[in-house]
């Protein structure tokens, strides 16, 4: 009987399998980016996870983004994506209104910086007092970072512009459009050398997690061959490739709690996107 | 004549400068408008190609964002540049996500991959085009876009439009250019043509055309002096042609009095002539001695030589005023031949000779032909024979020949003697009239000279010639061949004359019969005759005086004279068959009694209602048939 038990469970958790498969040749795969840099950027970035992706679950798979972390939380919480890699704050959102579930992380710490002009006269939080900030999306991981580190340093009028562009905010601070940018290390370090070398780093946060690997509940029944797949993408030259390009080392699993940790952030998003 | 400018020179040369003008700038036109069309389908082409990556450039990242009102804002503000009819984005399923200028309702339309701006009359509305979003190998969607043709289209229209106008002018400036150029070119010739025109519709004296050094120029003052030339001539020839038209007339008129001579000679010799043969004749009817019958004889064959050369006189003349018409009448040719050998068998006889006819191969049963003339030339060449022979004979022959029309044959005959012959040299003068081979001829054998001369004439007039073999010494042969037509029905047999002295065996059954005639010794004879015919005779002196006797009596005949003092005999004639029909009265044959032997004499009595003609002088035999003929 136990035997018997066995091979029926396997062929229902199969036949789940399958019908997710199944499910999931219906339509593309969508493979959601947060729009953590341009949408060029996000598209030429992430084809080589998309073709790989496409090759092992056998269905066409569409890289997609948002205009902006807002958007792509509503989407995200709207069930469109069957594949969401966002940051930490909205991948615990997603978990908790969404059921997404977590795959996996980088391993390259994630750190939000504020940039200011590598001459310019701010050393300090308080030099930037009455002028204008940039950051990106208002439910952003590294702009709740910087709101916040505004807020404990007691720096008030400030100015804050949301650009959708992540790789554009240096250029303005650059240009004088604004004293101060906030954007994660990760896209900093990816700046071109003259860029990065006229500019300078005032404030570099702790590390938090960075983009999270969320997988749509529609496709819990495909978690295994996703993961696989995911996992067989590190190993890949495209894939270390990827991962050295962008200085994230890796996949890795999540560590206990360390999306709970994300809840005070996840929160001021929910409100964020609740207030949309 | 009708205008045909294309014929002249000017013309043509227009002709040729505007069609090769309207050629060369049809080409022109032709080709810019290739051109135009191949440099605004690339033009339409290449704006494609600019505005597509442009485009695609700035939708790529709202596509991937999913951010379609930022691509529909895109579209609109692409499409408000102008000359879009329309733009639309659709995802890699075909589903549109944005569109501007194009009905939701419609399907976007399906590029044509062999778009050409023209295909034939028919004009290309936008070009469309459809180009797929792609990116780093992922499809995001699909570009649809249509580019306007209109202004390419109008400038087309517009280009074609001048282009026609301006070749148009361009012919017609050139037209007139070439027109007045070739007017200037050619009006020496035109001038020149328009005198040449004068000269063909009869003014040979036209205004001169101008003269001048040139090609043009020379020739107008050739054209001046032929005219000058041609004029003189032309006057001369007129000079020429009036006094050969006088001397014609006077020719005319010499020859008309000449005959009207004749005729009336012939008449004044005849009429006596008449009386001495026919008293003659009756003279010899009675009972003589052998003395004073052999003088009346001598009388008689004296009157009959006389006779045939007056006849001969006669004959020659008329055949050269051209008044000799030749009979068609069918002909027993054998018949004829015996009757011609009967008539000189006796003459021949009498000198030891043989005279025979013999016909090489068949002769046709019957001919249609003149008898009265081929006899004539027959007796002509015969008593020559005669005449000229003292020892052998002659011979007739005759053979046929067919000719390529089926009925028309040619009879040949050959006149053989073995008499005196005539040298080579002098056969060719014997033809001529008034000639003979030698004048000592004359004194021995008598003769006018004028047979030969007739038998040529009328040989020729009967279609066929003549010529002569013959030897000094060895005899002559004279062939001649004539043309006839085969005769359908036997011919009747000829009634031959028998020669000498004859009257009729017969009488007529008592007939009344009136004689009209105004000369004393005639009337005589034409009592005698009558009476020795049987019949009773009425003597009227002229038509007036014949006219009461048929009035007033009833006749079985009329022999009536036509020159008569008070009333001729065709005038009689006339007035009679006038009254006979106004009283309803039978036909009264009248026969014509006369010396009037001209051609047109016996035409002239028929005509006038008369039913016979009896020329004189006649002989008895010849009266009494055809008084028979008509009772």
């Amino acid at each position: 009987m136990i035997n018997i038990r066995r091979l029926v469970t396997r062929l229902l958790a199969a036949s789940c399998l399958f019908a997710g498969l199944a499910n999931a040749q219906e339509s593309t795969f969508k493979l959601g980016i947060a729009p953590h840099t341009s949408a060029r950027v996000i598209l030429e970035m992430y084809q080589p996870l998309r073709q790989h992706l496409e090759r092992n679950l056998g269905i066409p798979v569409e890289v997609e983004t948002a205009p902006d972390f807002t958007e792509f939380g509503r989407r995200a919480l709207n069930q469109e994506y069957d594949l969401a890699v966002t940051t930490g704050h909205q991948a615990r959102l997603y978990q908790t209104d969404a059921g997404y579930l977590p795959l996996l992380t980088y391993q390259a710490e994630f750190k939000a910086v504020g940039l200011v002009a590598k001459d310019s006269k701010y050393h300090k939080p308080a030099d930037l007092r009455g002028t204008t900030v940039l950051a990106l999306s208002p439910s952003s991981l590294v702009s709740l970072w910087g709101v916040h580190w505004l807020k404990n340093n007691n720096v008030g009028d400030i100015t804050t512009h949301y650009v959708s562009a992540a790789d554009s905010v240096s250029r303005q601070v650059l240009a004088g459009d604004a004293a101060l940018a906030f954007t994660s290390l990760a896209n900093y370090q990816k700046l071109p050398a003259e860029q990065r070398a006229a500019l300078r780093i005032l404030v570099e946060s702790e590390p938090m997690v960075g983009r999270v690997y969320m997988l749509n509940k529609r496709q819990s029944a495909a978690r295994a061959r996703i993961e696989a797949a995911l996992a067989s993408f590190a190993t890949t030259d495209e894939g270390r490739k990827y991962f050295e390009q962008n200085k994230l080392d890796g996949y890795r699993k999540l560590r206990p709690k360390e999306l709970e940790a994300m809840d005070p952030y996840a929160a001021e998003t929910r409100a964020i996107l609740k207030g949309k | 004549m009708s205008f045909q400018p294309w014929r002249s020179i000017r013309g043509r040369l227009l002709f040729l400068a505007v069609a090769v003008e309207a050629l060369m700038l049809t080409l022109l036109v032709a080709n810019s408008l290739r051109l135009l069309t191949d440099n605004m389908g690339a033009q339409a082409r290449r704006q494609a190609d600019q505005m597509a990556p442009v485009l695609i450039a700035a939708i790529v990242a709202p596509l991937a964002q999913r951010d379609y009102a930022t691509v529909q804002a895109v579209l609109d503000e692409s499409a408000s540049t102008g000359g879009i009819e329309y733009l639309a984005i659709t995802d890699p399923g075909g589903r549109r996500l944005a569109s501007t200028g194009w009905s939701e309702d419609t399907p976007l339309p399906t590029p044509d991959p062999e778009f050409r701006l023209f295909e034939g009359d028919k004009q290309a509305p936008r070009y469309d085009v459809a180009i797929p979003i792609s990116i780093y190998g992922q499809k995001l969607g699909m570009l649809h876009f249509g580019l306007s043709l209109k202004q390419i289209t109008e400038a087309h229209g517009q280009l074609f439009k001048q282009g026609i106008g301006i070749a148009l002018l361009e012919i017609i400036l050139s037209a007139g250019l070439m027109g007045l150029l070739g007017y200037f070119l050619t009006r020496h010739l035109t001038a020149l043509t328009r005198a040449s025109e004068a000269v063909a519709a009869g003014n040979l004296t036209p205004p001169p055309v101008p003269e001048g050094s040139d090609d043009v120029g020379r020739l107008g003052a050739a054209f001046n002096a032929m005219s000058h030339a041609v004029a003189e001539r032309i006057g001369d020839l007129t000079a020429a042609r009036d006094e050969a038209k006088n001397l014609a007339r006077a020719a005319e008129a010499a020859a008309q009095a000449k005959t009207s001579f004749l005729a009336t000679v012939s008449h004044e010799i005849r009429t006596p002539m008449n009386g001495i043969l026919g008293m003659t004749d009756l003279a010899l009817g009675t009972h003589l001695d052998a003395e004073q019958r052999e003088y009346l004889t001598w009388v008689k064959l004296s009157g009959e030589s006389l006779l045939r050369v007056l006849n001969d006189i006669l004959d020659f003349s008329k055949i050269e005023a051209g008044q000799l018409d030749l009979e068609t009448v069918s002909l027993d040719l054998p018949a004829m031949l015996d009757s011609m050998v009967g008539i000189y068998s006796a003459q021949a006889t009498a000198k030891g000779l043989t005279l025979a006819w013999q016909a090489d191969g068949d002769l046709p049963a019957n001919v249609v032909s003149d008898p009265v003339r081929l006899r004539q030339i027959l007796s002509n060449l015969v008593s020559n024979a005669l005449k000229f022979t003292e020892h052998g004979g002659i011979t007739i022959r005759v053979h046929t020949e067919k000719t390529e029309q089926p009925a028309v044959l040619h009879l040949h005959f050959a006149i053989v003697d073995t008499g005196i012959g005539i040298e080579t040299a002098k056969q060719d003068m014997i033809f001529a009239p008034f000639s003979q081979a030698e004048s000592s001829t004359t004194r021995k054998y008598g003769g006018t000279g004028l047979g030969l001369a007739i038998v040529t004439q009328l040989v020729h007039l009967m279609g066929g010639s003549i010529h002569l073999e013959s030897r000094p010494g060895q005899g002559s042969t004279f062939y001649f061949s004539v043309s006839c037509r085969l005769g359908e029905a036997p011919a009747p047999s000829p009634h031959l004359p028998l020669p000498g002295l004859l009257l009729p065996d017969a009488y007529l059954a008592v007939k009344h019969i009136l004689l009209v005639e105004d000369t004393p010794v005639n009337q005589l004879l034409g009592r005698k005759l009558l009476a020795k015919f049987g019949c009773s005779v009425e003597l009227a002196e002229d038509g007036l005086k014949a006219l009461a006797a048929m009035k007033s009596s009833t006749f079985d005949a009329v022999l009536m004279d036509l020159q008569m003092p008070v009333m001729g005999g065709l005038e009689a004639t006339e007035l009679q068959r006038a009254r006979e029909i106004e009283e309803g009265l039978p036909r009264l044959p009248i026969i014509a009694l006369t010396a009037n032997a001209m051609a047109d004499d016996r035409e002239r009595c028929l005509a006038a209602g008369m039913d016979d003609f009896i020329a004189k002088p006649f002989r008895a035999d010849e009266m009494l048939e055809t008084l028979r003929r008509h009772l």
